[in-house]
C-alpha cells in the first residue's frame, strides 16, 4: 500500500494534523457545551434585559456561517483586541474560539429548546411542595432536560468535528491541510481526499452510534428511576 | 330468492399464526342492510377491510355482484389480482373509516370530486355537479368549499359518505362510522345513514350502536372470537339472543330490546 | 491602538460584494432544486417494501450527512479529474452541493411520508385510485405543506454552506473577502462588513420564505 507508506512518510504531520484537529473541537464542544447550558438558563430563567446580549450573540451567530465565523474571528476579532489591548490570537487560539462561539451558540438553543419544553406547571408544582428555585432545577427539570437534549446534543459534536476541516483555512495544521500537503507532494487527491474522507466518515458514524445507545441507555435509566 | 349481491364462500384471515377469523360464510343481497356486532377483537372489521381488499386473505371467496374479488386462479394457484385490478375492484365497494380520513389538504367538495375525476375518468364539470348533489344531500351544501380541518367530526363524516356515495358503489361499509364522533354529533350522521338504507342502498355496518342496528338493520350478524356465532333478523338477535355469549355481549351494552 | 479605520475599499466594492452574496445564494438555490429533486426519489425508495433499497438509501444518507463537506468539494473538484471527470468549478461545487442536500431532503421528505396516517392512504385506495395517483394527489401535497417550513430552513443553511466555495475560489462573497484581505488587509472593515452582510441576508431570506409559506399554508 503505496497510499499508507505515503502517509506514513509524513507522520509528523499527520499527528500534529490529528492533534490540532482534536484538541480544538474537543475545546469548542466542552466549552460551548458549558456556555451554552449557562446561556440556555438565562434566555429560559432570567429578567429580559439580561436576555438581551445573549439573544443578539445567539441570533448572530446564526447569520453567519461557520467559515465566515472563522474568518471573522481570525481578522476582525484579533483586529479589535489587537486596537483595544495590543495583542492577538494566533491562528489555533483564534480556530477554538470561533468554533466555540458556534458551538456554545448552538448549545443555547438547544438547552433553552429543552428547559420551555417543560410544563411551567411543574415548576409551580416543585414551589408547592416548597423547593426552592436551584433544587426544582436540578432535581425536576435538569433531568429531563438532559434526556431531550443528548440526541441533537450528539448530532452538534459531530458537525464540530466537521467544523474543524474548515480550520485548514486560516492556515491551521489540521487533518485536512495535511491532506493537501501530501496530495501536494504524491499527486493521486482522489485517493487521499477518499481516506480522509472515510476517516471522518467513521469517525462520525461511530460518534452517532454510541450517541445512540447513549440516548438509549439515559432513558433507560430515566424510566427505572420512575 | 335471486342471486346474492355480496357473497363469502368459506372465507379465512390470519396474521403469522393468529386466526383473525375462520371459515366465514355469509351472503347479502341487494338492498339489504346488514349489521355486525361483536366485542372489539372479534375480526368484525377486518372482515369488512376485506371486502373493500384493504386486508389480504388466505382463504375463500368474496364474490361480488357475480365476480370473485382480491384473487383469482392462475395455473390451478390463487394469486391476488394485479393492482389496477384490485383499484378498479375496490372502487365497486365504498367505504366510510371511524377516523373519517377525508383528505386534509382538499375542501370537502374536492374529497368528494377526486374518485369521479381519476377513478372513473368523469369530466371535472360532471364530477363537481355530482359532488354538489351529494353534500347536499347529507345537508352540506354550505360547507362544500371548506377544508376538513374547519368541519366538525359529524360534517367531516359526512363528507366521507358523500365521498363513498357518490362513486355509485355497489355496496356501502361502514366501519364504527360514529364510534370517533362526540355524542351529540353521532346523530346527524346515523340520520344520514339512515336516509342511505331508506333509499335502497345496500349496506354492511359494523356498529356498537345497537339500538341504531336494531332499528335500521334486515340482517344482524354476531361475530364471536373470528366465528360467526349468532346470526338473523333484528328481532332474533336482539330479543331472542339465542345463545349465552351474545347475551353476555349485549348485556354490556344498556339497550339490547328498542327501548 | 493606531488601526486607522479607512472604509473606502468596501465604498468601492459593496456592490460587488452584494452581487456576490446573490450569486451564493444562487448555487444555494439550484443546489436545493436539484437536491429535492433527488431526495424526494431517494425518499419514496425508502418507503417502498424493498429492503436492499432501503439500505442503499440509507448508506448514501449516512456518507453525505457524516462526511465533511469541505473534504466532499475537494474529492468532487481535485479528486473525480484524476479519474477523468472534470467539472469547472461552478459546476462541480453546485453539484457537490445539491448531493449533499439530497442526503438531508430525502430525511425531510421520508418523515413526511411516514407521517401521513394510514387511514388517508386507504381512503385514497378505496375510492379506487391506482399507487400513482394516490402518490401525486394525496401524498405529495400533504407532505409539501408539513416539510415547507424545514425546506426554507434548510435554504438558509445551504445559502450559508455556499461560503465553502470560497476554498476552491468560486468568485462568492467569502472568496472575495480573502481575496480583499490580502489586497488591502483592511481586515477590520472587511470581515465586519462581510459578517453584517451574510447576518442580513440570511434573515432578509428567513422573512421572505416566511411570507412565501404564509401563501402556502
Amino acid at each position: 500500500m503505496i497510499y499508507f507508506q505515503n502517509i506514513y512518510n509524513l507522520r509528523d504531520n499527520v499527528i500534529t494534523g490529528f492533534l490540532n484537529t482534536f484538541s480544538i473541537a474537543l475545546i469548542a464542544i466542552i466549552l460551548g457545551t458549558l456556555i451554552g447550558i449557562i446561556f440556555g438558563m438565562v434566555l429560559t430563567y432570567a429578567k429580559k434585559p439580561v436576555q438581551w446580549p445573549i439573544r443578539i450573540y445567539v441570533d448572530i451567530m446564526r447569520g453567519l456561517p461557520v467559515l465566515v465565523t472563522v474568518f471573522v474571528v481570525y481578522y476582525f476579532l484579533n483586529s479589535v483586541l489587537n486596537m483595544l489591548f495590543g495583542f492577538q490570537m494566533d491562528a489555533n487560539t483564534s480556530g477554538a474560539v470561533a468554533l466555540t462561539l458556534f458551538s456554545a451558540a448552538q448549545m443555547t438553543e438547544l438547552t433553552r429548546g429543552a428547559l420551555q419544553s417543560i410544563p411551567a406547571g411543574q415548576i409551580e408544582a416543585g414551589r408547592a411542595i416548597g423547593l426552592t428555585f436551584p433544587q426544582i432545577f436540578v432535581k425536576i427539570l435538569l433531568p429531563q432536560a438532559v434526556v431531550q437534549m443528548i440526541p441533537p446534543w450528539i448530532n452538534s459534536a459531530t458537525e464540530m468535528i466537521k467544523a474543524s476541516t474548515l480550520l485548514g483555512m486560516i492556515g491551521i495544521v489540521d487533518l485536512l491541510l495535511v491532506t493537501r500537503q501530501i496530495v501536494a507532494k504524491y499527486n493521486d487527491a482522489l485517493v487521499y481526499y477518499v481516506i480522509i474522507g472515510c476517516f471522518y466518515f467513521i469517525l462520525n458514524t461511530l460518534i452517532e452510534f454510541f450517541g445512540k445507545r447513549l440516548s438509549k441507555r439515559v432513558n433507560y435509566l430515566e424510566k427505572a428511576a420512575r | 330468492m335471486s342471486e346474492a349481491l355480496l357473497k363469502f364462500e368459506n372465507v379465512s384471515k390470519s396474521y403469522g399464526d393468529f386466526n383473525v377469523f375462520t371459515d366465514i360464510s355469509l351472503e347479502v343481497h341487494e338492498k339489504e342492510v346488514v349489521s355486525i356486532i361483536g366485542s372489539s377483537g372479534s375480526g368484525k372489521t377486518t372482515l369488512l377491510r376485506c371486502i373493500n381488499l384493504l386486508e389480504p386473505f388466505q382463504a375463500g371467496k368474496i364474490i361480488l355482484d357475480g365476480q370473485e374479488i382480491g384473487y383469482h386462479e392462475v395455473n390451478g394457484k390463487r394469486k391476488r389480482v394485479s393492482e389496477k385490478e384490485i383499484a378498479k375492484q375496490r372502487a365497486m365497494t365504498g367505504m366510510v373509516f371511524q377516523q373519517f380520513n377525508l383528505f386534509p389538504h382538499m375542501t370537502a367538495k374536492k374529497n368528494v370530486m377526486l374518485g369521479l375525476t381519476h377513478t372513473k375518468k368523469m369530466p371535472v364539470a360532471e364530477a363537481e355537479k355530482l359532488a354538489e348533489k351529494w353534500l347536499s344531500a347529507v345537508g352540506l351544501q354550505d360547507k362544500m368549499d371548506n377544508l376538513p380541518g374547519q368541519l366538525s367530526g359529524g360534517q367531516q363524516q359526512r363528507v366521507a359518505i358523500a365521498r363513498a356515495v357518490a362513486m355509485s358503489p355497489k355496496i356501502l361499509l361502514f366501519d364504527e362510522a360514529t364510534s370517533a364522533l362526540d355524542p351529540e354529533l353521532v346523530g346527524e350522521v346515523l340520520n344520514v345513514i339512515r336516509n342511505l338504507a331508506k333509499e335502497g342502498a345496500t349496506m354492511i355496518l359494523v356498529t356498537h350502536e345497537m339500538r341504531f342496528a336494531y332499528e335500521v338493520s334486515d340482517k344482524v350478524i354476531f361475530m364471536d372470537s373470528g366465528k360467526i356465532a349468532a346470526m338473523g333478523t333484528p328481532k332474533e338477535i336482539f330479543e331472542e339472543r339465542p345463545t349465552e355469549r351474545l347475551r353476555e355481549f349485549l348485556a354490556t351494552f344498556n339497550t339490547g330490546k328498542a327501548e | 491602538m493606531n488601526y486607522v479605520f479607512n472604509w473606502t475599499v468596501i465604498e468601492k466594492n459593496i456592490g460587488a460584494m452584494i452581487e456576490a452574496l446573490g450569486f451564493g445564494l444562487l448555487m444555494a438555490v439550484v443546489a436545493i432544486a436539484a437536491g429535492s429533486v433527488i431526495g424526494l426519489l431517494l425518499a419514496f425508495l425508502a418507503v417502498s417494501k424493498s429492503k436492499a433499497a432501503k439500505r442503499a438509501v440509507q448508506l448514501f444518507v449516512t456518507i453525505f450527512r457524516n462526511t465533511p463537506i469541505l473534504i466532499l468539494v475537494f474529492i468532487a473538484y481535485f479528486g473525480l479529474p484524476t479519474i477523468g471527470i472534470t467539472l469547472s468549478k461552478v459546476p462541480s461545487f453546485v453539484v457537490t452541493l445539491a448531493l449533499y442536500s439530497s442526503a438531508y431532503m430525502e430525511e425531510v421528505f421520508r418523515a413526511g411520508l411516514e407521517a401521513i396516517p394510514k387511514g388517508i392512504i386507504e381512503a385514497g385506495q378505496a375510492i379506487g385510485l391506482t399507487r400513482w395517483t394516490i402518490r401525486v394527489t394525496i401524498e405529495l401535497p400533504i407532505m409539501f405543506k408539513k416539510v415547507l417550513p424545514s425546506m426554507g430552513n434548510y435554504l438558509i443553511s445551504l445559502f450559508k454552506d455556499t461560503s465553502i466555495a470560497s476554498s476552491i475560489t468560486v468568485g462568492e462573497l467569502t472568496y472575495l473577502s480573502k481575496c480583499l484581505t490580502t489586497q488591502t488587509f483592511r481586515v477590520f472593515e472587511i470581515w465586519l462588513t462581510t459578517g453584517a452582510l451574510y447576518v442580513v441576508a440570511c434573515y432578509l431570506i428567513a422573512f421572505i420564505l416566511r411570507r412565501i409559506e404564509k401563501r402556502f399554508v
